[in-house]
């Protein structure tokens, strides 16, 4: 009984009222879920990426558990913490039970409720410990984030990054509950038997009527419905520290110029119903407390209403007087009319004539008008907290100048100065500090694993300037101890400190920025199958492992079909192109993403895979579809007519841009460059092998067209000459884009010249056989020849030969390493080989004889490559190496099949099998040596498979390797270390029928 | 948890005095019929999951969810009709009938689901819902399966709620054992989900991924209940 009376007391004393600003489920539902889908959380898949979270927020299988150990996914435990900030509830008045009365604050006088309650900005940015009872507040968030990228424990890093994303939704609260004018207003309502004790009952209408319509305010949860963009500079640059998403200037302001922040926007626009206006005989004035938004009585808005009374299920019409009143967004500075701003009737007009009085009043009427400029609102500034909480932004390069040296990116929207370390997983299951490198002048004098740096923001003037000072750090020794690295060159790069004006202090960590360092290979492997049953399906191979397509999914190679004509031209692979955006790895190597590609199909002849806007891929028909992203003017996708490729033709695009926030899309045509083509069957490279279209998707080349033959004749030998230009057309973006052509200057492309080499006097070790009796009588000398036998000593002088050559329509660069043997001292040693005597002959032969014996070297061809000008010569005994693309009938040399975005020298040699011998180059799928097809003794071969051209083949854009026999029984497939998983073919598969490494 | 139990039982103290609370602490319901039908066409749907749920609300602060007073669920027929019958009285000894309750949930998957409850005013009695004797329209969907995971959001929270979350102030953790169909279909478009490749789920998951915790608060196995109830 004591209990209860002192809470009654306690409760009277600090005004308890049932406070939910909007009910718990229209915070979590309408609100914060949409602010969800909103933010960068959804939107952008890095940034949950660079915290080490490869899933997205509503992924099940990326679950956290929230405060009450529940598994949740992200938007969920966000949602929860919205919830939770009203439902968390106890009885003393120091617990969470009274956090609903933290949750009112009038930006005029910057106080809370009843003017002794903590005010709502207060409570959810207090830093740790500030306020007793508080723990879910921005700076436990911060807190929170801290301990998930750094914590040793793999569980407390899983545990800390729940309680992030379920305060981050405590906190989102908040700003939700600032959209409701009662909470802005510190108008206290209460539905609570308390209050009706201390005479304070008056339930919000406001929150009733928006609960049960909370299903169709959906539409409304967009901040584009009020013209809101939160990606914008603008709003970033206004919205720069967390209390400004409240209130943008010092209290007491109350001008129309300032007051940005989303409870100056509601105090200001809206009156509540215990804050409406004041009304003397018709003459209506602003609530004595709130100068604003002062009503436009002399603008009455007379509307007749017909509704239906919830009481009786009677239709009740009538007619309702509505107060206008102007509704500013300092933010947009615009200026908006809200007609039913208040209610002057409650009676209709009759009952006014027989003496009822008007009063001012608040109805469904006036929260649905409210609703029209809250709820975008609410979204926004919710979704616009997430994004500044992620906004922090890292990158980590090797130092160009010098290769042991590392620099941290900005590429955030504000500058950062404070602590960065790094951390790595070790086989323990536990995170530790990499320790910097103790030479280094950036290292924290207090924590050998941190350097203190300060990097400025990225700034478009100077392109380096958000890149750290060089740093250095002593890599984790790697051994089988328990602390060595589970995997190499893995590291969580984490920022602690200041962050353009959200600053650290002594009670917590400061703004956190993370950037998740790894050495992980993006791609996906299609490979499509005949199973026994004669049915077919593609498998899916990916970091999880191989799988099904269940139907419906995505199948790049859904309608490939090998037999379509533009296969010819691809030999063993199903792409036709790729463009791909490569990205060079800290630590070496390259990850990459596909952004287009096109497969053959026999009806459509080809089909186009372009990235739609959300990521995934969308086909095209009959056309060379590609990207141009993040141009000036937005993103671009080009669509050219499969056909007539050398001119003519029309360019077809689609621009995706945004304007004032809203996505916009634009369709239009240009047309392609015609060009003139020289020797008409050589003419259209794109179409006989391989579109080139660069990675910014701005440049299409590979238009290869060869000029006529000369062929001269002398002593030295017999040259052939072919030279070329090549077109490719370039593309500037702009509201309307323009294609112009780009030829080059002539080039040789092909040359051989057969020279006949003055060679050596050969001297070949004569031998002379002869046969000897079996009675040891000397038989008759039958014949003299030349051959080989041991020598003394060999010298060999080897060359590496390198340069492009093209087979079958695909170029790549070719090393020879051509070995030249010199054999001296041929000296031939007696030699009997007995082979019995029969019918009395006994026959055996002896050779004699000695000298020295050089190979011969006649020819010498030349190929000079476009790309390259690399000269490529084989020397080899009496043979023409190097087949004549030209007189091959095949296409004519071409760049490889990408883009490749790479520094340094080509990368693309490729080291023939056997040096030592003869073989034909079939076709070359990466740089590996051994990763060829080449036409062996009359037989292709790839590695040591024998192989044919129903053989599967494909690579990745960085080389990996699957290379299938049609049967499927021999497979290799060589992903790389961080990559996908090795297939595992189902044992019910006949037959492998393409394959396409994504 | 002491805590807890003398604010529950406080709560229910307060609940006596309520102003909505028309009953205190005992609860009927009257019976609800109602029709379903097609928002296009205007024909009736069969086999739309219908699950109405009466929640009491309290805590310190009032507008928490604080227990399922009943939860039914049902199909509807050829003709589109759904029925739940009356019920009471029931005790429940803390929290206060809101007068919004019942809920009505109809869900059919390819149809946009819909949530239904009673307009709210002062005063106003409880057990009678606004629906009886009403038709609802449901909407087919139209968009891509995000968009439709993205709307069904809102009925995972709410479910969430009302079958296990509730049972926080309750103790009854497994009010999800009542609506099995629902469950069911919703299994099915997560089945849906996953064979598009769309990343989402729904609460049939939502239960499934915390079976260790449901067990731990005295509900049986969800997976081998569900399947079960399937059955």
């Amino acid at each position: 009984v004591k209990l209860t009376l002192w809470m009654l007391g306690c409760a009277v004393v600090v005004g308890l009222s049932d406070a939910a600003a909007y009910e718990i489920e229209t915070h979590a539902d309408v609100l914060t879920g949409a602010a969800v889908t909103r933010s960068l959380l959804r939107s952008d898949p890095l940034v949950l990426k660079d915290l080490g979270l490869d899933k997205s927020v509503d992924d099940p299988d990326q679950q956290f558990k929230n405060s009450d150990g529940r598994g949740r996914t992200i938007r969920e435990l966000v949602q929860d913490g919205s919830r939770f900030e009203d439902k968390v509830s106890s009885i003393f008045p120091s617990s969470p039970g009274f956090r609903v009365t933290k949750h009112f604050y009038n930006p005029l006088t910057g106080q809370g409720l009843g003017g002794t309650h903590t005010p709502s900005p207060d409570w959810a940015l207090a830093r740790p410990n500030q306020i007793d009872g508080q723990e879910f507040s921005y700076w436990n968030a911060r807190r929170s984030f801290f301990e998930a990228l750094t914590r040793p424990n793999e569980d407390d890093r899983k545990r800390a990054f729940g309680k992030t994303f379920q305060t981050l939704g405590h906190v989102i609260h908040h700003l939700q509950d600032m959209a409701q004018p009662q909470h802005a207003r510190n108008d206290m309502h209460c539905d609570n038997l308390l209050c009706v004790l201390i005479g304070g009952y008056a339930p919000s209408l406001y929150e009733k009527w928006t609960e049960e319509i909370r299903a169709s305010l959906s539409p409304l949860a967009d901040p584009g419905q009020a013209g809101y963009d939160i990606a914008s500079t603008n709003f970033s640059t206004t919205f720069n520290t967390p209390r400004r998403f409240w209130h943008s200037e010092s209290a007491g302001a109350n001008a129309a110029a300032n007051g940005k922040g989303i409870a100056d926007f509601t105090n200001r626009n809206f009156v509540s119903a215990g804050t409406n206006y004041q009304s003397r005989s018709g003459d209506f004035q602003p609530n004595a407390n709130f100068g604003l938004p002062g009503p436009r009585g002399s603008d009455l808005v007379r509307e007749q209403v017909d509704i239906t009374d919830p009481r009786t299920g009677q239709s009740l019409k009538g007619e309702m007087w509505f107060v206008p009143n102007e509704v500013r967004d300092n933010y947009l500075s615009t200026s908006d009319l809200n007609l039913r701003g208040s209610t002057y009737s409650v009676f209709d007009a009759d009952l006014t004539r027989k003496g009822a009085r008007l009063v001012l009043s608040l109805n469904r009427f006036n929260v649905e008008a409210a609703h029209q400029f809250l709820i975008p609102r609410a979204v926004a500034y919710s979704a616009g907290l997430i994004n500044y909480f992620f906004r922090g932004k890292l990158d980590f390069r090797k130092d160009e100048s010098d290769p042991t040296k590392f620099r941290i990116v900005n590429l955030g929207p504000d500058a950062m100065n404070g602590r960065f370390a790094l951390y790595y997983d070790a086989k323990d299951g536990k995170r530790y500090p990499v320790q910097v490198d103790p030479g280094d002048p950036n290292r924290d004098s207090s924590d050998p694993n941190a350097w203190v740096l300060s990097i400025r923001a990225i700034d478009p003037s100077q392109p380096t300037a958000n890149l750290s000072e060089a740093i250095a750090f002593v890599p984790p020794v790697e051994d089988s101890s328990p602390t060595s690295p589970k995997v190499r060159n893995e590291y969580m790069l984490v920022f602690s400190g200041n962050m353009g004006e959200e600053k650290s202090d002594s009670s917590g960590v400061g703004a956190v920025a993370a950037k998740a360092i790894k050495a992980e290979i993006n791609g996906t492997l299609y490979v499509k199958v005949q199973r026994n049953d004669l049915s077919q399906v593609t498998l899916r191979v990916d970091k999880a492992g191989t799988r099904e397509l269940e139907p419906g999914e995505f199948d790049p190679l859904d309608g490939f079909d090998r037999n379509a004509g533009r296969f010819n031209r691809s030999n063993w692979q199903a792409a036709w192109y790729k463009q791909v955006e490569f990205k060079m790895l800290p630590f070496g190597g390259y990850n990459y993403q596909v952004l287009s590609f096109s497969v053959p199909n026999w009806f459509a002849g080809s089909y186009s895979y372009v990235r739609g806007p959300d990521g995934n891929f969308v086909r095209r028909q009959r056309a060379i579809s590609w990207l141009a992203k993040k141009t000036a003017f937005g993103d671009f996708e080009f669509s050219l007519d499969e056909e007539h490729f050398e001119g003519g033709n029309t360019l077809r695009y689609e621009r995706r841009y945004t304007e004032a926030g809203k996505p916009r899309t634009e369709q239009g045509a240009i047309s392609w460059p015609a060009f003139s083509l020289g020797e008409m069957w050589n003419r259209a490279g794109i179409v006989h092998s391989h579109p080139v279209i660069s990675a910014d998707g701005l440049r299409v080349s590979g238009f290869l067209d060869a000029l006529a033959a000369t062929m001269t004749s002398d002593a030295g030998g017999t040259e052939v000459k072919r030279d070329f230009v090549e077109h490719a057309v370039r593309l500037l973006p702009g509201a309307a884009p323009s294609a112009s052509l780009e030829t080059g200057p002539p080039q040789p492309h092909f040359r051989s010249k057969e020279v006949q080499e003055p060679v050596p006097p050969r001297r070949f070790a004569q031998a002379s056989r002869e046969f000897v009796n079996c009675d040891g009588t000397r038989g008759s000398a039958l014949q003299s020849e030349s051959f080989n036998s041991a020598y003394a000593r060999t010298e060999t002088m080897t060359r590496t030969l390198e340069g492009i050559g093209s087979i079958n329509g695909d170029t790549k660069y070719v090393e020879y390493n051509d070995a030249l043997t010199r054999r001296v001292g041929y000296e031939l040693t007696d030699n009997q080989y007995p082979i019995g005597c029969h019918n009395g002959l006994d026959l055996s032969t002896r050779y004699t004889g000695n000298g020295d014996a050089e190979d011969m070297s006649s020819v010498v061809t030349a190929i000079i490559a476009p790309s390259s000008r690399a000269e490529v010569t084989e020397r080899h005994a009496n043979h023409a190496t190097v087949n004549n693309p030209d007189t091959a009938g095949y296409g004519h040399a071409v760049l490889p099949p990408y883009d490749v975005v790479r520094t340094g020298p080509p990368p693309w040699v490729i080291k023939p099998v056997d040096p030592g011998g003869w073989v034909e180059l079939i076709k070359a799928f990466n740089e590996n040596a051994r990763d060829v097809v080449r036409n062996e003794n009359g037989g292709l071969k790839f590695r040591d498979l024998t192989v044919d051209f129903s053989s599967i083949a494909d690579v990745s854009p960085i080389g990996e390797i699957f290379f299938s026999t049609a049967d499927g029984r021999t497979i290799i497939h060589e992903p790389v270390a961080g990559g996908i998983k090795k297939i595992v073919l189902p044992p019910n598969v006949m037959r492998v029928l393409g394959a396409l490494w994504l | 948890v002491k805590l807890r139990i003398v604010e529950l039982l406080l709560a229910g103290l307060l609940g006596l005095l309520s102003p909505e609370s028309a009953t205190a602490l005992l609860y009927s319901a009257e019976p609800i019929e109602g029709w379903v039908v097609d928002a296009d066409t205007g024909k009736p749907i069969e086999g739309v999951i219908v699950v109405a749920h009466w929640q009491l609300r309290g805590g310190f602060e009032g507008g928490t969810p604080v227990a399922e007073l009943q939860i039914l669920e049902t199909r509807t027929e050829q003709s589109g009709r759904y029925f739940f019958p009356g019920w009471g009285p029931k005790l429940a000894l803390s929290g206060h009938f809101t007068s919004q309750s019942p809920e009505i949930i109809f869900f059919k998957p390819g149809y946009n689901y819909r949530a239904v409850m009673n307009q709210w005013y002062r005063g106003r009695p409880t057990g009678k819902s606004d629906h009886d004797k009403r038709t609802v329209q449901l909407g087919r969907f139209s968009g891509t399966l995000e968009q439709y995971a993205d709307r069904l959001s809102a009925l995972n929270t709410t479910l969430w709620i009302v079958g296990f979350e509730i049972g926080d102030y309750s103790g009854d953790y497994c009010g999800w054992k009542r609506f099995p169909a629902l469950l069911q279909a919703l299994k099915a478009v997560e089945s849906q989900f996953r064979a598009s490749g769309v990343r989402r789920h729904t609460a049939f998951s939502s239960f499934r991924s915390n079976e260790a915790e449901l067990k731990k608060r005295g509900c049986v196995s969800f997976n081998e209940t569900f399947e079960e109830a399937v059955k």
